[in-house]
């Protein structure tokens, strides 16, 4: 027997994807949600980018740039899936419809704001949810929305001072 | 950051924490010219036990005799709690990180005709002292674990003609040099009735045996207890209900210890295979097996789709290293030439999907499957080194008829490589 290292089958790109599917889908799948607002889509574009990794595994220069990866090919399925939804369809989908557990787990208060976000433009939305969910700051953000520092300064505080109006022509 | 600021942020995460799940990954299957063995690990405890039966075929008990030799000395490490004084430890004990070199296993003794408790020397490559065991025709279940002096070893054994009877306990010391080099001793350990040993696990400094059991084959009812080694009384029994993990026969299994006070166990569930290893702090109060544990690390493997080839497999015998940072395996990779090696992990805790090589092994090219698991039998308190075992298939042609023989290794791992032991493997079975 002789006891080189083991060779990058595709079992092992299985092992390794499977492994960060178990670790990063569910809080990849939440960030798709923000930004899809509708949790199968969202799975979906998780799958995608699970997916995409696996083929390109080999390619891929470290384990360690796995997460980055994905959470770049996550944000860019969500970009491409709400461009394919701005384009008029022919059959005309309303958004989402919030479903009884959404339903019972926000306050009247959420159901406004998270009514509000939804209705932000994809790139205001996105730095929105970058900036306040996963508490990127502004560079981190830039950087993974592909932007200057000051494209994602200006998007949050639109995306705030839209929502704030929208509130306010709620009440 | 203003309040709408602060309600957004938070806004977010309730919506965000809706989504509980994920569907399992569908990845496209891979095209595998052989079939690899199922996702389904089986310790060799399990192993041991799925040959119930009085009825015993001669290469079957070949086969688990060999076998038997890899349950030896799963030494856990010690603590840093003192060495109570009820401990049945004879000396010092060893180097943490020194491999351990004597070991305790079960096995046919030819001449006695009987099951016995073999003491080994693996450093010198010699059996030491054979104890048989009361004459039974089969073994029906087993267990043998060391603590961290490397001298001092528990076992239990069922053997029986034709029923499964109550396991007995033996505590087993070694004193290198001495006139009387090995003592077998039984304890009175006060295990119940109608239940099968899967496992067990002493601690570190001896002083107490955790045991993993089924309640009765019908039950499904997991246990893992806590005994002291001094009374043989029940300290502290835990339970759960496995009716999802149906086929699985011991779905708690690989115990190990953190301290003196923390037991780590992998649970697995099936036909998916959902492995989990979690620790119990057993100074504290409860009764549920999974209520009253913490979940540390797990691994999913889905179940390959009806009719399609498993091209996953999960990491067989997860242990929780005696530092309590890692978990430590044993699988399998197959090359683009379909040249199989085995191979040992690490799964640090704190960054568990980067697993690290603790070694690797590139098998022949005829070696065309694995016979059960790729085990750890012990690791030292950082994992990395491990002493591991597994059994290779050749296809052979015998009586104009083709057979596959399987064989038993085992060895060290460690630096990235697998050092077989020194002594020629004789193959286990054939059939």
């Amino acid at each position: 027997m002789d006891t080189s290292a083991p060779e990058a089958p595709h079992a092992a790109a299985e092992w390794h994807v499977t492994a960060l599917y178990q670790a990063h889908a569910l809080s990849l799948a939440r960030l798709a949600l923000l930004m899809l607002g509708d949790p199968d889509a969202a799975q979906d574009v998780v799958q995608d980018a699970f997916l995409g990794l696996y083929r390109r595994w080999d390619r891929l220069a470290s384990a360690d740039a796995a997460p980055a990866y994905l959470r770049a090919s996550v944000l860019n399925g969500c970009r491409t899936l709400l461009k394919r939804r701005s384009r008029p369809a022919f059959h005309a989908t309303g958004e989402p419809l919030e479903s009884a557990e959404a339903a019972m787990m926000h306050t009247e208060e959420q159901r406004a704001l998270l009514a509000a976000i939804r209705r932000l433009p994809a790139r205001r939305r996105e730095a929105l949810v970058l900036r306040y969910y996963l508490d990127m700051t502004e560079d981190q953000a830039a950087r993974a929305m592909g932007v200057s520092r000051g494209t994602v300064k200006s998007a949050t505080s639109r995306a705030i001072a839209a929502i704030g109006r929208m509130l306010k022509e709620e009440s | 950051m203003s309040p709408l600021e602060d309600e957004i942020r938070e806004t977010l995460h309730s919506e965000a924490g809706r989504l509980r799940e994920v569907r399992p990954l569908q990845l496209p299957p891979v095209a595998a010219p052989d079939e690899l063995r199922a996702v389904l690990r089986a310790s060799w405890a399990r192993w041991l036990r799925a040959w119930q039966g009085p009825a015993v075929a001669a290469a079957v008990v070949v086969l688990v005799a060999a076998t038997l030799v890899t349950l030896k000395s799963l030494r856990n490490e010690p603590g840093t709690a003192p060495v109570a004084s009820s401990s049945p430890i004879a000396g010092p004990y060893a180097a943490a990180d020194a491999i351990p070199r004597y070991y305790v296993a079960l096995g046919w003794a030819r001449t006695a005709g009987s099951w016995a408790i073999i003491v080994g020397d693996e450093q010198a490559g010699k059996t030491i002292a054979t104890f048989p065991l009361p004459k039974g025709g089969s073994l029906f279940s087993a267990g043998a674990s060391g603590a961290a002096d490397d001298r001092t070893f528990v076992v239990s054994a069922a053997t029986s003609g034709s029923v499964e009877g109550p396991p007995t306990w033996y505590l087993v010391r070694i004193f290198p040099g001495s006139a009387d080099p090995v003592r077998v001793t039984k304890l009175p350990v006060k295990f119940p009735a109608g239940e099968g040993v899967n496992e067990i696990a002493l601690s570190g400094d001896g002083t107490e045996l955790a045991v993993a059991a089924t309640a009765g084959a019908s039950s499904r009812e997991e246990t893992l207890q806590v005994y002291s080694v001094a009374t043989g009384q029940l300290q502290h029994s835990w339970s759960t209900g496995f009716s999802e993990s149906a086929g699985n026969r011991a779905p708690v299994a690989d115990l190990s210890w953190v301290g003196n006070s923390t037991v780590g166990f992998a649970v697995t569930y099936s036909p998916e295979v959902r492995e989990q290893v979690r620790t119990l702090d057993i100074s504290k109060t409860g009764t549920s097996l999974l209520a009253d544990s913490r979940l540390v690390w797990s691994q999913y493997v889905p179940a390959a789709p009806h009719g399609t080839r498993a091209a996953l497999h999960a990491c067989d015998t997860p242990f929780l290293t005696g530092n309590g940072q890692a978990v430590v395996c044993g699988n399998f990779t197959k090359s683009p030439s379909n040249r199989l090696s085995v191979v040992w992990l690490a799964y640090p805790l704190a960054t568990p999907t980067r697993p690290r090589v603790i070694g690797s092994l590139q098998e022949p090219p005829d070696v065309s499957n694995f016979n059960g698991s790729i085990s750890v039998n012990w690791t030292n308190p950082t994992g990395t080194e491990v002493i591991g075992s597994w059994n290779t298939s050749v296809g052979v042609t015998r009586h104009g008829g083709t057979a596959t023989e399987v064989t038993n290794y085992e060895g060290v791992i460690a630096n990235g490589k697998v050092k077989p032991f020194p002594r020629v493997p004789e193959p286990k079975a054939a059939w």
